[in-house]
């Protein structure tokens, strides 16, 4: 909502005017239609806003002025105020709004002139209507029922306008791309997948990198993580940047892929990285490009080359490294299973119900150390069928501690980072595991990333009759060396994208 | 003559009136109160089972000897009830237990295919209780909650409309504060916006399939409900808003925040502001660290160690000094409760407080044997002071009995068969 207001009234407020709930999620993503539901009390927080937005004299002020002189001026001001108001609607509807609506909404505007107010504060009003109408606050996709068939139609021009700029900036279309709409050019692929380069090469593409990769990774809430002060040692005390420096990393890698269009399997072993001075300790690179400038936790970021490929990468990364680990000690089933779940695209199941679990458990508690513990927890069959798929990903990066700093042993074991995966394949530590996702597995990771950014496009999990479009666009991708902006073309000119099934699924 | 028609008399103007020929009849008609005071119905929630071996009594009925984590219950033991051996669906086991022992904590819905997650969720029982009373009070139902993490809807709601529509929940203090005591924005143009912004919704709802539909139905239903909430304020005007001290925004230390939440939760109960509450202590799983009571682990992986591991029984004793804490939240408001004189009693002798966990043990993702505590005097209908062994009902029969104790017709819900019985 915020950031719908923004670009309704081209206005950004520093405080909430309102205190709304996080969006659940569901899939891994908030952006899930089935989790985001409007029970009444927060219904009571859009109208509060709305009131509180339209109370503010300088916000009026301002959209007024800049509205008025874009506006063209009849011989009649009550004309031009609806002429307005009517553009907003547009802009507030993602759509041309219809003859009854603008007549409903303008019918405001009258009804305050009426009763005497000015004609600021009864455009005010009109607008307070506006911002918490359901065309508004819900992403409708109420089209044309006549284009149906088999249960399935096409989107229209604005539909497809709205999904777009949704994936790609998380608000409303711009007026390029509403344009576009406006002139029924968007339903040409061609244009479509135009469209999406420009808005991937745009500021508000921003939104996009933060709020998927974030969640793709599954580090959103990497600032509430608290490692113990023991494994944090001296980062202790500043908690906060370490986290931040964490993160950002990640980001500022996805970007770059992003704005360089380089091969999304540069997500997994690039030839750089991004550090800054937080960074180069956690990572030990000794030879610091800061010398005598910025000060522990600055915010100075330099792409730094990779020589050493026991760094760079969504997978080893800090910030993928601590979140799958305990405060006190690593977590190698939820580092496997993030592997699986994020970069592999196996899904592993839940674990059964009444199964003994290990999390939480110190690693040379017992004697035994961790790769011996899980070795026996997999002699037990109920256990075995998943956890052959999990521990020997999450143990070949046993060699980074809970923060991700490196270690060749831990205690006075040598640290044994080889593995099997469940089809045989054989590989060593980090590095054999980036080998796989660079040559043979490179297809399962394409596709377990582009599985993520349709859920999150179309905010809806992939569903069976999705399984050979995602096949498709993977071809295509890995056609052209598997493009970041390949990848995205790909996903917005596919059908699903491009269409609405009318009728739910049956179970 | 003319004073006997009121139902209620002051002492001083029946003194005045009768002087020293009162005699003990007169008492009764003094004493009486216009109108028995109204039962308020709370449902508090703790995420992730309990350490279940320190929770049970070992012995039954008055005299029982609570272990533990029951122990913090002195203070308030004799208005507690403690409740064993209930079931919630019982058989029934889903892969993912977390959102099971969440989602249909309050209307033991069966897996089924009306929620889209195939999570299990239907109207839960606080909603059909607030169905029946809401419309007597200034907000029909309350719903709260500490975590406000953005997590799966099924591990972050209780309270449910319907199948797949959760009612949401407040956790910032000053916002319930503004929900319950200020007055709903009610402009002469609020009126017509909600006026003509239902009528858009319906309009649309004509012209939308699957689940934009349901949403906008959803979006219908809100609107309403605010304009039930305008009426009845218009009606009911709120003459001395209560006055509490609260700090801006969301206090970061997790007790100072419960503890605020439940003050306002015995304000509204006292004010009779509403009659119908949920409280989640915290999400499920909870992944709390509770460095409070020094316990650096977070209580989802505590709560999944195997007690019959080293460390797991290591880990037995600090599960348990979680669990006491959350009941120590609860004792709280409970003595508050009991400190608020009505009628003839307190308030908590007309409240029915339930409190407990969606699961047994977290570890098992069980529900059978549910840790579960009764509060309040139910307005006569319960009495409490004992442990209750039960044989295998159904949570949904205590269900049943809360419904029936609110005045709700209900024949039975879910896997109910009969309200349970031995409450009283």
């Amino acid at each position: 909502m915020p950031e719908m207001v923004r670009f309704v009234l081209h206005r950004q407020f520093q405080e909430p005017l309102v205190h709304l709930p996080p969006d659940p999620a569901a899939h891994g993503f908030d952006s899930m239609a089935e989790s985001l539901n409007l029970p009444p009390f927060l219904m009571e927080k859009y109208l509060d806003a709305a009131e509180k937005l339209t109370a503010r004299e300088d916000v009026w002020q301002a959209f007024i002025k800049r509205a008025r002189p874009r506006q063209q001026q009849t011989g009649d001001p009550a004309e031009t105020d609806r002429g307005i108001i009517a553009d907003v609607l547009k802009r507030a509807f993602r759509r041309p709004p219809e003859e009854g609506e603008v007549t409903r909404y303008t019918g405001f505007y009258d009804l305050a002139i009426k009763n005497g107010e000015d004609r600021e504060r009864a455009m005010a009003v009109a607008l307070r209507a506006i911002l918490v109408a359901p065309q508004f606050l819900f992403r409708l996709e109420s089209g044309v029922a006549s284009e149906e068939k088999g249960g399935v139609r096409p989107l229209t021009d604005h539909e497809l306008a709205a999904r777009l700029s949704y994936f790609l900036w998380d608000t409303i279309p711009d007026p390029e791309l509403s344009r576009a709409a406006d002139e029924g050019a968007l339903r040409d692929p061609e244009v479509l997948a135009a469209q999406a380069r420009r808005m991937l090469r745009h500021p508000r593409a921003e939104e996009f990198i933060r709020d998927f990769s974030l969640q793709w990774l599954r580090i959103q809430n990497i600032s509430s993580h608290a490692p113990d002060p023991s494994v944090l040692g001296a980062f202790n005390n500043r908690l906060k940047n370490f986290n931040e420096a964490l993160a950002s990393e990640v980001l500022l890698l996805f970007a770059t892929v992003m704005a360089e269009d380089r091969s999304v399997l540069d997500l997994v072993d690039p030839d750089f990285t991004w550090v800054n001075l937080t960074l180069c300790n956690v990572y030990g690179i000794e030879n610091r490009p800061y010398t005598g400038v910025g000060k522990p936790g600055s915010a100075e970021w330099l792409r730094y080359p990779i020589t050493d490929r026991r760094r760079g990468g969504i997978i080893t990364a800090g910030a993928t490294l601590m979140v799958n680990s305990n405060p006190t000690h690593t977590n190698p089933i939820k580092r496997g299973k993030w592997l699986l779940e994020a970069v592999l695209g196996q899904e592993p199941p839940p674990p059964l119900p009444n199964v003994p679990n290990l999390e939480a458990t110190p690693v040379v508690q017992g004697g035994l150390p961790i790769r011996e513990k899980l070795a026996q927890h997999r002699t037990d069959a109920a256990c075995a069928s998943c956890h052959a798929r999990l521990d020997p990903l999450g143990l070949a990066l046993e060699n980074y501690d809970a923060i991700g700093v490196w270690r060749d042993s831990e205690g006075k074991a040598e640290i044994d980072a080889s593995g099997t995966l469940k089809d045989g394949t054989k590989f060593n530590g980090p590095i054999g595991l980036k080998d796989l996702l660079r040559g043979p597995k490179r297809n399962e990771f394409v596709r377990c990333l582009t599985e993520h950014l349709f859920t999150y496009a179309l905010g809806r999990p992939v569903q069976h009759y999705d399984i050979a479009t995602i096949h498709g666009i993977v071809k295509k991708a890995e056609a052209d060396d598997n493009r970041f902006s390949t990848l995205i073309t790909e996903i917005v000119k596919s059908y699903p994208f491009c269409h609405l099934k009318t009728k739910p699924d049956t179970l | 003559m003319n004073i006997l028609r009121k139902r209620t008399l002051s002492r001083r103007t029946l003194l005045r009136g009768a002087g020293s020929m009162l005699a003990l009849p007169w008492l009764e008609i003094m004493s009486a109160p216009a109108k028995a005071a109204p039962l308020r119905s709370v449902f508090m929630f703790v995420p992730g089972g309990v350490n279940h071996d320190e929770w049970v009594p070992k012995t039954e009925g008055a005299d029982y000897e609570p272990g533990k984590t029951l122990a913090a219950l002195a203070p308030v033991r004799q208005h507690v009830l403690v409740l064993s051996g209930i079931n919630a669906r019982h058989g029934e086991v889903g892969a993912n237990g977390h959102p099971l022992g969440t989602a249909p904590w309050l209307s033991s819905a069966p897996l089924n295919d009306k929620d889209r997650g195939g999570y299990c969720t239907d109207i839960s029982v606080d909603q059909l209780i607030a169905n029946q009373v809401g419309k007597g009070t200034r907000l029909p139902s309350l719903e709260l909650g500490c975590d406000s993490d953005s997590r799966s809807m099924h591990e972050t709601n209780i309270s449910w409309r319907g199948p797949a529509s959760p009612m949401g929940k407040e956790f910032n203090p000053q916002d319930i504060y503004n929900r319950l005591f200020a007055d709903p924005k009610a402009d002469a143009y609020c009126t017509s916006i909600l006026d003509a912004v239902r009528e858009d919704a319906k309009r649309l709802s004509g012209q939308l399939g699957g689940i934009d539909k349901e949403k906008i139905d959803e979006y219908f239903e809100a609107v309403r409900s605010i304009e039930r909430r305008i009426e009845f304020a218009s009606r009911h005007q709120l003459e001395n808003p209560p006055e509490i001290k609260l700090p801006d925004g969301v206090p970061s230390d997790y007790l100072e925040h419960a503890h605020l939440l439940t003050d306002l939760l015995v304000l509204a109960l006292q004010t009779d502001t509403t009659r119908v509450s949920t409280f989640m202590l915290n999400n499920e799983p909870g992944r709390r660290h509770w460095n409070e009571i020094g316990v650096k682990e977070d209580h989802h992986g505590l709560a999944h160690l195997d007690p019959r591991s080293a460390e797991g029984r290591d880990k037995l004793d600090k599960l348990q000094r979680i669990d006491q804490a959350y009941v120590e939240i609860f004792v709280r408001m409970l003595q508050q409760l009991a400190a608020l004189p009505e009628g003839e009693g307190t308030v908590l002798d007309h409240c029915q407080i339930a409190y407990g966990s969606g699961l047994t043990w977290g570890r098992l993702h069980n529900r059978d044997d549910l840790p579960l505590l009764l509060a309040g005097g139910g307005n006569g209908m319960i009495r409490g002071g004992r442990h209750v062994r039960y044989r295998g009902e159904a949570f949904a029969d205590l269900h049943l009995a809360m419904l029936r104790n609110a005045g709700a017709q209900i024949e039975r819900t879910a896997d109910s068969t009969a309200p349970l019985r031995g409450l009283a």
